[in-house]
């Protein structure tokens, strides 16, 4: 059986347009090369340390 | 299929892979903007074109939208109304919740969670059947949506449940005699021993002696009765009937008496009537004038704007008249349009393609270079099994419009056509 106050709880106010230049400008848009360089990039400091 | 959940987490996948993937970041935000959510939409496509600022089909999207003003307008009143549903399920009124909800969708069908969250709402307030219409036009703007299945099944089991409550209502109406009379008369008289052999002709015997004397009875004294009382009501409607009659054939021969004289004067009126409308004199531009004010109060775009086309304005009118006239012209052929379009979009949404087409080709009378109108046009000549005029305007779509988001679509219709 729904649940019907947690189930609207879970509908959230979209983004007005008048936000969106800091929404994108906060926006994490790390992906897996990025996170693949940081760990070469922490693997070479260490050696070099 | 249209499984547009599922296309949105596998390009969401990817991107987390390889952010610089710009055709899955366009496509993501194309499905974005399929679904309603044309905040991400924006988002998405903006963030495409700063990865890659030259020869991107986002920058392509994010020009069309901006172009057109009432579009940016719709989409932020969408957001408006979208936020304010929210707000009013929090603060707890959910009917104005609905309301809200109503017009989200009114203004933009395929807006998902609005969908989502009617459905939900009718749910709550046990209005099944307007949710489970609700849920199914979600499914079809997104078929593999796991809240509107979720929603569904539950809409389901709720019917199952009434189903069976209903069963065994039913069942407990038949009462059942106790035992307990039994066994108290058993243990104090002599219980007559029963036999199926004895007395049986003589039954059948009363039985029928019984039904006879019944239809006897009937037939002598219950008849007559009944038979003098339909006598008397049929003889009294019949005295009504040749009243009425008498009455109508006075007036008949009252009328006949004096028709030559009506006849001539009818005969004017409609010459009069003639010149007026033939002439297109400069009263009758004004009392249209008038007219399209009166059906813009009403909020009755279709004929406001059909009566605008009839007017001339050359000739020997007032300022005041020509300013009124421009300034209807110019809000009809943008804000009127996309009024107009938006109504035909929910006349889709309902199954109502006739009227939706007389109200989209009304749009491109005022507006011709309305791709949404024109691509919406064909799908409705598409669904009244026209394929030939849908044809027509899907090729005016790809001619003129081959980076709008919507030609892939009409290129996918084309497509299954042959």
């Amino acid at each position: 059986m729904i649940n019907f106050e947690e189930e609207l709880a879970k509908y959230k106010p979209s983004k007005e347009i008048e936000s969106l230049e800091d929404e994108i400008v906060h926006r994490d848009l790390t992906d897996m090369t990025d996170i693949l360089m940081q760990m070469m990039q922490q693997g070479s400091d260490k050696k070099n340390a | 299929m249209r499984d547009l959940s599922g296309a949105i987490s596998w390009l969401q996948r990817s991107l987390k892979w390889n952010k610089n993937n710009i055709p899955a970041r366009n496509l993501l935000g194309l499905v974005y903007y399929e679904i309603g959510e044309v905040e991400d939409a924006l988002e998405e496509w903006t963030i495409s074109a700063s990865f890659q600022p030259g020869d991107n089909p986002a920058i392509r999207y994010l020009e069309a939208i901006a172009a057109r003003q009432a579009r940016v307008d719709n989409i932020s009143q969408v957001i408006r109304k979208y936020n304010l549903a929210i707000h009013y399920i929090r603060e707890e009124s959910e009917d104005l919740a609905i309301l809200q909800a109503k017009q989200v969708i009114s203004r933009n069908p395929r807006h998902l969670k609005a969908h989502l969250l009617l459905a939900l709402l009718y749910m709550k307030h046990e209005e099944y059947a307007k949710a489970e219409r609700i849920l199914h036009r979600a499914l079809r703007i997104d078929s593999g949506n796991s809240t509107a299945l979720r929603y569904l099944s539950e809409l389901r089991e709720v019917a199952r449940q009434k189903k069976l409550k209903s069963l065994k209502r039913k069942r407990e109406i038949a009462p059942v005699q106790p035992a307990e009379e039994e066994d108290a008369v058993a243990g104090d008289i002599l219980i007559p021993k029963y036999s199926e052999t004895t007395g049986s002709w003589r039954t059948v015997f009363l039985l029928v002696a019984g039904v006879l004397i019944g239809v006897v009875s009937t037939y002598f004294l219950i008849f007559p009765a009944e038979r003098r009382d339909l006598q008397q009501q049929a003889n009294q409607a019949q005295q009504d009937y040749f009243s009425t009659l008498q009455q109508l054939q006075d007036e008949i021969d009252r009328l006949e008496s004096g028709s030559a004289d009506w006849e001539a004067e009818k005969q004017a009126l409609l010459n009069q009537l003639a010149a007026y409308t033939e002439k297109d004199t400069v009263q009758a531009k004004y009392d249209r004038l008038l007219l399209v004010y009166a059906y813009k109060a009403g909020g009755d775009d279709y004929h406001a704007m059909e009566e605008l086309l009839k007017i001339d304005p050359e000739g020997d009118l007032s300022e005041q008249f020509l300013t009124g006239y421009q300034t209807l012209t110019a809000e009809y052929s943008t804000d009127g349009a996309s009024r107009l379009y938006n109504a035909s979009a929910a006349l889709c949404e309902e199954g109502r393609f006739e009227e939706a087409r007389d109200n989209l080709l009304m749009v491109l009378r005022w507006n011709d270079d309305f791709p949404e109108a024109i691509y919406l046009l064909g799908t409705v000549y598409w669904n009244l099994s026209d394929r030939e005029t849908a044809t027509v305007y899907f090729n005016q779509m790809i001619s003129g419009y081959p980076d709008h988001p919507l030609t892939a679509e009409a290129r996918a219709l084309l497509a299954t056509a042959g």
